[in-house]
């Protein structure tokens, strides 16, 4: 079984994956551990984020199976999530965060 | 239950060292602390100039570093230099030998001449080398290790392979009943909220909130503001979108089990499983904390190459990236760099980092032990008075 | 009389009374490389110090220029500064701020992929260096060359009273000949700031002294979030002591108050702030020029300079615990021969002659944090 991949999920839960090389648009997303195939539509440099499902505007990124931001604009799979169409937490949106966590 | 051979000391703890160490309580005596250890090879000197002129609760932090020091597990016997009447060297080695360890204090009090310091500090650290050789390992399992979480020289990768690979020996250390202890507070800034998230109770909760605030302020006292200042443009090249992001990429190390307990710079845990050391992002004085706090091994990410250790514990260290560790193997235990080049799994190098540990544990030398560094910093909270 | 000494003529007028190799360390990471080269090569020292990373503000920019400043120190024939690569004080950046004149040359483990490169790197400039310097001669120069530092270390009210008069007359005589001399300004000279605005060259620094005088103007821990000064008043016995110890001064005109690294601009008396960390306040003093410090102290001290010869003076009949560490014995002989002795002593040492703590290789290096890391 061929173990080259061209990208990562830090976890099963997340949205986005990250480049492992430079992949290039027109190129097939592979993900370790999964077969879904994504049609990657954009160049995405090593070390950066390709959504690999469909992401609503103001929608959730999940990474390591954790809220990083939010999205600014709808991102279909295989697209570039960065600066560009993702924005940080506001101190009120990570306050009502901690808040829905229920202590055990 | 993975197991190991240590060294069981008086006071019940499992050291996985056997060190003989001369430290002193003021900076004036680091000179002859480290002459001390040279006369005597096989001793550790753990010199630093911190001790004096500091201001009361600086003095408090930088006392019980000391304490830690001298008296953690991996520390067969500890020689202390100090001077003066108001020293504390005396006090801290009464402490240290009412738990039972081997110490003992050189106290400079215009009653001694620097040749007779120098003579019976030599018999004692030769007798103390000498028992410390005699010493029998005896075995000791994983729920009696504590592992220190740290990175330092950070890179593009750090936050997507070596850190959650860290994670992922942390979580199963923490499964099999050790402890982990996550540190760095400047490093959590921006992901607060979702480590808190893990906490165990209110308390635990509101603690780490609050020692995350405090250094928050602390920094905004030199006119930088962490959370605009971040990510950085190079951050950013490299892939980073928020610093929600980049924080997670750091605390990662801690993976994903439930945060048991808070504790201060130094200070040693009272639980098991996960837990956080509020110490500053500084590695070397991060790394002395977790020692002192008695960690007897000490997990450090680094992307860009970063060869420091400790005095007194063994510092594994995971390489980010595979160019690293193609040209800078000599400094790292751990390559991995493979999950990039899809040759292995997070879950995998987490399973390395674990086996790393407990070679570690049963005496091997790492990366950073071969090449003898023992760098020693203790982290100061204000200016010298 | 005009005194000369034998010392090393240094491109830029000022003089060494050394010719170390510095091998100085921006970061403690590669502290431990930095001691492996100095170790390797006979007449190198190495300058090691916790400091260089995770620092922001005032207390980084201590750190580099205590760093530049020891590096620049004319005690050192030559400078090899070496790095780790990632960190804050950056290799480059101390290189930009040391004038250039004397060789001076940086390394980092990062860049030379590892730290067996680094140190086989830094043994091979280091040993060329040490050839080179081995090879220069000690020239006859006039004292306006030097730059001399005066420390006192736990003194009592007997001591002073023996010491104090004997070391004014040396200050004296050494700024009458065009020597810079710089007394360090610590918590105990502080007392004494209003006696000693009387001699300020400008109104400003007499303020300045006045301020100081007054009280302890230094922050507390708890007071440096609301950017408060604590005001301590000094006690009595304080201030009699701190007016015994300004008689160290001499009688000179007090040119400045330099602060952390300051390099003095002119010539003559100048006061230096230290902090009471002996070897902190040395290393501030070797790194604002200081060719050679005078320590004045009942008791002698443990640990010098590892740029700077420290002269242990200390008065007779104290105990004899620490003889061995003294370098000159204030006796109850006359003042001017105590002077001419005492100057003649000095001038032994700036020639060549080592001090104690040279023998027994107690020379040290730390940089005072104004500030918490992060």
């Amino acid at each position: 079984m061929s173990r080259i991949f061209n990208a990562l999920k830090l976890n099963k839960d997340d949205n986005v994956a990250v480049a492992l090389r430079t992949i290039k648009a027109g190129e097939d997303l592979s993900i370790q551990g999964e077969t879904a195939t994504i049609k990657v539509m954009v160049d995405i440099p090593f070390g950066h984020k390709i959504a690999t499902d469909l992401i609503q505007k103001d929608g959730k990124i999940i990474k390591y199976g954790e809220c990083m931001g939010i999205s600014t604009e709808e991102i279909e799979p295989g697209y570039h999530v960065h600066v560009f169409n993702v924005r940080g937490l506001k101190e009120d949106e990570r306050l009502s965060a901690l808040q829905e966590v229920r202590l055990p | 239950m993975k197991t190991f051979e240590g060294y069981r000391r008086t006071n019940g703890s499992i050291g996985v060292r056997n060190h003989v160490i001369t430290i002193n309580t003021v900076g004036e005596l680091a000179g002859l602390t480290k002459k001390l250890a040279q006369m005597v090879p096989g001793v550790i000197p753990v010199a630093h100039q911190a001790g004096k002129a500091q201001y009361p609760e600086d003095l408090e932090q930088t006392i019980r570093t000391l304490k830690g020091t001298a008296g953690h597990p991996n520390v067969s016997a500890a020689l202390f230099l100090g001077m003066g009447e108001d020293d504390p060297a005396e006090e801290i080695v009464e402490m240290l030998k009412e738990e039972g360890h081997h110490v003992h204090a050189i106290t400079f009090q215009k009653d001694k001449t620097i040749s007779e310091v120098l003579i019976e500090g030599k018999q004692w650290l030769e007798e103390a080398l000498e028992r410390s050789r005699s010493q029998q390992k005896e075995s000791a399992d994983i729920t009696e290790l504590i592992i220190g979480l740290e990175c330092g020289g950070s890179d593009a990768w750090s936050g997507i392979t070596a850190n959650p690979a860290i994670g992922a020996c942390s979580d199963s250390v923490v499964r099999d009943g050790g402890t982990s202890i996550l540190a760095e507070t400047t490093e959590a800034i921006g992901a607060e909220h979702i480590l808190a998230g893990r906490a165990v109770d209110y308390e635990v909760r509101e603690k780490f909130l609050k020692i995350v605030k405090d250094y928050e302020e602390r920094i905004k006292e030199t006119g930088e503001d962490i959370r605009s200042a971040n990510p950085t443009p190079g951050n950013m090249a490299g892939g980073l979108t928020t610093l929600e992001e980049k924080s997670l990429g750091c605390i990662k190390k801690g993976g994903s089990s439930t945060l048991m307990e808070v504790i201060a710079y130094a200070e040693k845990p009272t639980k098991k499983g996960f837990v956080f050391m509020d110490t500053p992002g500084y590695d070397v004085e991060s790394v002395a904390g977790l020692a002192a706090g008695g960690a007897q091994i000490v997990l450090f990410s680094t992307g860009k190459g970063s060869p420091t250790g400790s005095p007194i514990v063994p510092v594994i260290k995971i390489g980010t990236n595979p160019k690293l560790y193609e040209i800078m193997s000599e400094h790292i235990d751990v390559n991995a760099g493979k999950i990039i080049e899809g040759l292995n799994t997070i879950e995998e190098i987490g399973e390395e980092i674990y086996t790393k540990v407990m070679e570690a544990a049963n005496g091997k030398l790492t990366a950073a032990e071969h090449h003898k560094n023992q760098e020693f910093a203790i982290w100061r909270l204000a200016q010298t008075m | 009389m005009d005194y000369q000494f034998k010392g090393y003529k240094r491109n830029d007028g000022r003089a060494g009374i050394r010719n170390h190799i510095g091998v100085i360390c921006s970061v403690v990471c590669s502290s431990v490389v930095v001691k492996e080269i100095a170790e390797r090569v006979p007449g190198s020292i190495p300058f090691t110090h916790g400091n260089g990373c995770a620092q922001l503000g005032d207390d980084f920019k201590l750190t580099k220029n205590m760093v530049a400043g020891i590096s620049a120190n004319p005690n050192l024939y030559s400078t090899l500064l070496v790095g780790l690569g990632c960190e804050t004080n950056q290799i480059s950046g101390l290189l930009e701020s040391i004038p250039k004149v004397k060789p001076i040359e940086g390394i980092g483990i990062q860049q030379l992929a590892g730290g067996v490169n680094t140190i086989q790197k830094g043994v091979e400039i280091t040993e060329q260096w040490a050839k080179e310097a081995a090879e220069q001669q000690r020239e006859s120069l006039p004292l306006s060359c030097l730059n001399v530092g005066i420390l006192t270390v736990d003194m009592d009210k007997d001591s002073y009273c023996q010491v104090a008069p004997v070391i004014g007359g040396v200050v004296d005589r050494l700024v009458e000949h065009g020597a810079t001399v710089m007394m360090g300004l610590s918590q105990t000279l502080e007392p004494a700031g209003s006696a000693l605005s009387e001699r300020a060259v400008s109104e400003e620094l007499k303020n300045n002294l006045q301020l100081i005088g007054e009280s302890l103007q230094r922050k507390r821990w708890k007071d440096v979030h609301n950017d408060t000064l604590t005001q301590l008043g000094f006690t009595e016995k304080e201030r009699e002591l701190a007016v015994l110890e300004a008689e160290m001064t001499g009688t000179s005109l007090i040119n400045s108050l330099l602060g952390y690294s300051e390099t003095p601009t002119e010539k003559g008396l100048h006061l230096i702030t230290v902090p009471s960390n002996i070897v902190e306040a040395l290393s501030n003093m070797a790194s604002s020029g200081c060719n050679l410090a005078i320590v004045v102290s009942s008791r002698g001290i443990l640990a010098g300079s590892a740029a700077i010869p420290c002269m242990t003076i200390a008065p007779e009949n104290q105990n004899e615990f620490f003889d061995e560490l003294i370098d000159y014995k204030v006796t109850t002989e006359s003042l001017s021969n105590q002077i001419e002795a005492l100057l003649e002593n000095i001038i032994e040492i700036c020639s060549g002659k080592q001090t104690s703590l040279e023998k027994m290789e107690l020379g040290e290096f730390s940089i005072p944090h104004v500030g918490t890391t992060f």
